[in-house]
């Protein structure tokens, strides 16, 4: 292999923030509230350490072309702070100059000055977490903000120059209606940002809203509700010239998340922080996930607390289960040249039953999930796993 | 031979008899204290957990009486469950005397009774023992009446004991030197020797537990068992000291080990008579039964492709329980299994879980069934143990079902609840007797079908732990019987058809209809669920098609945790049969057993 080809080899960085404000009451992600500015500097201090051991290891090899810091809510960091993470990835890897690099932030944590300070800071793309635009539901998910805070955050991000903005948006609430459902996503588009997702709220084990369901406080919404909500927002969104390109995702052309496209393209992504998940060279490995090990690991590999070097066909699966979550689907030749193989001769069975099931349409080039697949895509995967 | 003492400890389930046993163990060192579990007889996990005990353990224990002589006290365990009454039988058949164990709290029970008839039947010196004297609730004076007016044997100078507290063991022990008879038997005599258990060792081959009466065995000698007519050279002889301890020889009046290669545990039966082939005793001791299973259902392997490991499995834990049989069957539900006979429902419990623990197979068990008997329109009969085996209904004259004698202990305040428990079972009410004033016991005739359920649970709660349940098989009776037939997406599955009667056909069909729905996850389409006899419909459920299914969000990367859970849903489906398009759970053939009349 020549020598240039793998220095060229593009590389996403992930970097989680894991603070928040308050703890949102459907988030089982990793995230802590009430923590102070001397521990975000000292966890920032260690990110910076970790970005350059990984960079010893990768020994330039790579070319950032997204970073994507998330949360958590990392815009609850200082800007300094934030500028300190890129530069120690500006410091250690060659960035392309066109790189996509995200912030999550959320309505409330903004101002004017702080979403300059990330403009020059290096960062190009902003991911809001909007939700909803409706007062009682925002109250129902336990967040922060008022449905004004993200009009006004979204409007100074425009005035700092972001050209690139993600609204997130979860729907299938407890009492949800579709009337309030179709005025979040009309809502979302009257913004006119680049990119929208909308998440089925997942009900996780452990969140607040969790224990009102389990306690009968609240009901969930039925199957049924989520899913008109599910396809009226994505016929809403197509016609709005919104591209459905993933499961929960829509951009205007050109405006597909770069970096999270990665995540579903067996691409190479390096994670930093607690927590984080790094797919880089066919290798997999997460970071401890507890905070006193992450804060006290000096060595390279303290922090790392699993890892698995993938198996041709742990690649092959992977390749498949996740790329299905695109609505363009796997491509049969693009299957071949990644793997040298035939799909058909790996995967006829499995395919062929769950197109019968109608779950899955094929053309000569591609596999895609049907509109029922998209709504069973689970059972469509644990076929290919 | 006057300084042996082959001795049982019998006693209702509960009342201490393990306790007492690991006490005695203790108290004369043949266990250290720091080597003592919990109960160390019942060395099988399940045992312990149960509180039961399945095979026997025996030991020998040297004891230096308080006259200065040294005795060797055989101790000879005995299963602790109405479904092992012939295994107690032929324990109790190799001692000279039995010690009583009666909960002084508590008193007679059913079991108590039980065991001690059939001690009696073996002639065995009954020495009453009052457990459980610690507690503030224990009535010794009472207990001792009630032991004296309801069995008979004067417990005056019963001991009054804490198993638990270590109160009263030497006293046990002296009563057993001092009451219990020296063996007789003719040391010089033809070899005669009674198999009162046996199990499987992986090197040694079946090893056999054994109470010689006459002559002597030793390594060598080429012996014969007359009942199953085959011979064997010993390997090994020993005694269980508590582990096995080889010796040169079993002498007249001894109890100890004999191995002699023999391949599995059903060719030296509980009960078999052990002799040398060379100078044959003229005839065999007295009492061989070959045990006949009264239980049957279907053991298939969860996984078709293991039905290799669990046919191993069964034939290893066959090896080891004479009483358990087994024969293939195949179903076109389940595929490849096996249908096998149990001596009663926990024999049946135990068998599966020792195949799920102890060889880490999972497999799907169908409707414990009980055996009819069919008779045809030509006069024929037909015993039938599989529901799916019922001759088609036009040929049948008409159905026998097995019918169990049962006693039952109760205090009296609960005679009114346990009369409507049993009417509700079907039962006839023979007679009623106070056994004391405050204690009363009904003889019931019941159908065993509705006795192996989960009769003996429902005694249990509506009595407040305080009824006991002693039966035995005595008929066959005409009934009404019907087949019960589940159909999923309208087609039927064997393996949940069951034989019920009539009068439960409903509530029966209702109850699994009701469980499968909770049960079978929600498919692409809708599901009904009916309950059938013959053509006709008796209850519908539906489990209503699924819409969603999804990961909404890709954790920051997190694939593995995605993986998981897909593989993990992967593996459900696994674990899942199926039957046409429907995928049902394994569980769901266990549930369906959790049949509760009263709910």
């Amino acid at each position: 292999m020549e020598y240039k080809y793998i220095r060229e080899k593009p590389l996403g960085i992930y970097i989680h923030i894991p603070f928040c404000i308050k703890k949102c009451r459907y988030c089982d992600f990793l995230s802590f509230a009430d923590t102070d500015r001397s521990f975000h500097e000292i966890y920032t201090a260690k990110m910076t350490d970790e970005i350059a051991s990984w960079s010893l290891i990768h020994n330039n090899m790579y070319t950032v072309d997204t970073i994507f810091v998330g949360g958590g809510t990392p815009s609850i960091l200082s800007p300094e702070l934030l500028c300190d993470l890129l530069d120690a990835v500006f410091a250690r890897y060659r960035v392309r100059e066109d790189a996509e690099i995200t912030i999550e932030a959320n309505p409330g944590t903004l101002t004017p000055e702080k979403l300059t300070a990330f403009r020059n800071a290096g960062f190009t793309r902003i991911s809001m977490g909007a939700q909803s635009f409706d007062p009682g539901l925002l109250k129902m998910m336990g967040r922060i903000h008022t449905p004004e805070e993200i009009f006004e955050s979204f409007s100074t991000a425009r005035k700092a120059g972001f050209d690139n903005i993600n609204l997130d948006l979860i729907f299938g609430l407890p009492g949800e209606t579709q009337k309030q459902w179709m005025k979040d996503i009309d809502t979302a588009i009257g913004l006119t940002p680049e990119h929208i997702s909308f998440y089925s709220l997942q009900i996780e084990e452990g969140t607040e809203i969790y224990h009102d369901i389990v306690s009968g406080k609240v009901e969930t919404l039925p199957d049924l509700e989520d899913r008109i909500m599910y396809h009226n927002a994505i016929e809403t969104l197509t016609e709005a010239g919104y591209g459905h390109y993933e499961i929960s995702n829509a951009a205007r052309p050109g405006f597909a998340s770069r970096h999270n496209l990665k995540y579903w393209s067996l691409d190479d992504y390096l994670g930093v922080g607690l927590g984080a998940h790094s797919y880089v060279n066919g290798v997999r490995s997460a970071n401890t996930n507890q905070i006193s090990d992450y804060m006290s690991g000096n060595t390279d590999h303290g922090r790392i607390s699993w890892l698995h070097k993938n198996s041709e066909s742990d690649d092959i699966s992977e390749y498949v289960f996740l790329g299905l979550r695109k609505t363009e689907g796997i491509n049969f030749d693009h299957f071949r040249q990644a793997f040298g193989k035939n799909f058909w001769d790996l995967y006829s069975e499995e395919t062929e039953k769950l197109i019968g099931r109608g779950l899955l349409e094929r053309d000569d080039h591609t596999l895609r999930l049907t509109r029922l697949g998209l709504d069973l895509s689970n059972q469509v995967f644990s076929e290919y796993v | 031979m006057k300084n042996i003492r082959n001795f049982s400890i019998i006693a209702h389930i509960d009342h201490g008899k393990s306790t007492l046993a690991d006490r005695i163990l203790q108290t004369t060192g043949v266990v250290a204290d720091r080597d003592m579990k919990e109960q160390f007889l019942d060395n099988m996990e399940l045992e312990r957990e149960r509180g039961i005990t399945i095979k026997l353990q025996t030991t020998r224990i040297p004891y230096k009486a308080k006259n200065g002589e040294t005795y060797v006290l055989n101790l000879i365990d005995t299963p602790g469950h109405v479904d092992f009454t012939y295994e107690v039988s032929r324990s109790l058949a190799a001692c000279e005397g039995a010690v009583l164990v009666v909960d002084a709290t508590q008193g007679v029970e059913a079991q108590t009774l039980a065991n001690v008839y059939l001690a009696l039947n073996e002639n065995l010196e009954i020495l009453p023992v009052l457990n459980k004297i610690d507690l503030a609730s224990a009535e010794p004076e009472r207990v001792k009446d009630e032991i004296e007016e309801i069995i008979g044997i004067d417990a005056t100078n019963a001991p009054l004991i804490s198993a638990k507290e270590g109160i009263g063991i030497a006293d046990v022990l002296e009563d057993i030197v001092a009451n219990v008879p020296a063996p007789s038997g003719d040391p010089d005599g033809k070899l005669k020797a009674l198999i009162f258990d046996s199990y499987y060792d992986n090197y040694k081959g079946v090893v056999v537990y054994a109470r010689v009466f006459d002559g002597s065995i030793r390594k060598g000698d080429i012996i014969r068992l007359m009942n199953s007519k085959k011979d064997h050279e010993v390997t090994e002889v020993g005694y269980f000291s508590p582990g096995p301890v080889p010796s040169d020889s079993i002498e007249s009046g001894e109890v100890g080990y004999i191995c002699a290669a023999i391949k599995q545990v059903a060719d030296a039966r509980v009960g078999d008579t052990i002799t040398l082939a060379a100078d044959p005793a003229p005839e065999p001791l007295p009492g061989y039964k070959k045990v006949q299973p009264m239980v049957y259902c279907g053991v298939y392997p969860a996984e078709g492709e293991k039905y290799e490991s669990v046919k191993d499995a069964i034939e290893k834990l066959q090896v080891n329980d004479a009483a358990f049989h087994f024969e293939p069957e195949t179903s076109a539900a389940l595929g490849f299994g096996f249908r096998c006979g149990f001596l009663g429902l926990l024999h049946m419990e135990i068998i599966v879980e020792r195949l799920e623990r102890e060889f880490d197979l999972a497999v799907i068990t169908t409707s414990p069934s009980v055996v009819y008997k069919v008779v045809m329109n030509d006069g024929t009969t037909e015993m039938i143990q599989n529901p799916s085996n019922l001759p088609d209904p036009l040929r049948i004259e008409h159905i026998e079902e097995p019918i169990v004698k049962a006693d039952i202990m109760i205090p009296k305040e609960y005679v009114g609840t346990v009369m409507e428990l049993a009417q509700e079972r079907r039962g006839r009410m023979l007679h009623m007797e106070y056994i004391t004033e405050n204690r009363v016991q009904l003889h019931y005739e019941l159908p065993l079908n509705e006795v192996i359920y989960d009769f003996f649970d429902a005694l249990k709660s509506k009595t407040r732990g305080y009824g006991s349940l002693d039966y035995e098989f005595i008929r066959y009776e005409p009934s009404k019987i019907v087949k019960l037939d589940i159909l999923l997406n309208r087609e039927q599955v064997d393996a949940f058809s069951m034989l019920v009667h009539e009068s439960k056909a409903y509530y029966r069909g209702r109850f699994v209809c009701e469980k499968l729905k909770e049960i079978i996850p929600r498919h692409q389409f809708e599901i009904p669920i009916q309950a059938s006899i013959g053509q006709k419909v008796i209850a519908r459920e539906t489990v209503s098609a699924y819409r969603k299914d999804v990961i909404a969000k890709c954790y920051g990367g997190d694939i593995s945790r995605k993986r998981k859970l897909l593989e993990k849903q992967k593996e459900g489906k696994k674990r899942m049969r199926q039957f046409g398009s429907v995928e049902v759970p394994q569980e769901a053939f266990t549930a369906v057993l959790k049949f509760d009349e009263n709910k």
